[in-house]
């Protein structure tokens, strides 16, 4: 028996649902998120907003969400590989925290995110990843 | 020391890009090539596409696409509460805040 989708919550299409219409507010916001240095009160806010929208959008079902697989096929375990040896290796660095022999992937991160352009366009990767997550 | 952990997340990084590349061209194969997959049960609903996802050849399974095992994941209820789901976004919204703004 093949696996069936589950049957979607909310299935009705909204005009903030749609890529023409989310990229560019998603752009914009990344504009501005990338001006916002870390340790700030507009970062912390603007982040908060953010993550609390997306939260209430993703558990309320508002947003619609596609369909998703009752159950994953073995060869999903591939995943596993890169994201446990990421994970590993930043458990590995955090328990040397202090040493800078030792980076974690946020620290070595911090250098490139305090430029305009690759903040912002990291930010715009957050938040596409998190609509794609909210819609699933 | 330095270097030798940089190099793990630089191959760490370059395997999920790998293994997304491999779950889209999965993806993106022809519907023909999923014809009996279902029999075995291992097509798993398609998303986005609108149609079942194709089966690798030779492997017999398709590498699901990050998303679909995400939400695989946020499906998880403790009674009529979303865990899964709150879990998945709120560390997402913690990644956020870890690189953005702490």
């Amino acid at each position: 028996m093949p696996q069936l989708p589950e049957a979607s919550p909310a299935t009705e299409v909204r005009a903030f649902d749609r890529p023409l219409v989310m990229v560019p507010v998603f752009a914009l916001i990344a504009a501005v998120g990338g001006m916002f240095p870390s340790f700030t009160s507009g970062a912390n806010l603007l982040v908060h907003v953010i993550g609390g929208t997306m939260l209430w959008l993703g558990v309320s079902g508002r947003a619609g969400r596609r369909p998703v697989p009752r159950r994953l096929p073995k060869s999903a375990l591939w995943w596993g590989v890169p994201l446990l040896a990421l994970a590993l290796t930043e458990l590995w660095a955090f328990l040397h925290t202090g040493d800078p022999n030792y980076p974690t992937l946020s620290l070595l991160m911090d250098p490139v995110l305090e430029g305009y352009l690759p903040r912002a366009v990291a930010y715009f990767a957050w938040l596409g990843s998190f609509w794609v997550l909210v819609r699933r | 020391m330095k270097t030798l952990i940089t190099s793990l997340y630089v191959l760490g990084a370059a395997g999920l890009a790998l293994v997304a590349w491999l779950s889209h061209r999965d993806a993106a194969e022809p519907q023909s090539t999923a014809v009996g997959a279902g029999d075995r049960g291992e097509v798993v609903a398609g998303t986005g596409a609108g149609h079942p996802r194709a089966v690798q050849p030779g492997s017999g399974q398709r590498v699901p696409r990050f998303a679909d095992i995400a939400g695989f994941v946020m499906a998880y209820r403790v009674g009529r509460v979303p865990v899964g789901r709150i879990a998945v976004l709120g560390f997402w919204w913690w990644v956020g805040w870890h690189f953005f703004a702490r």
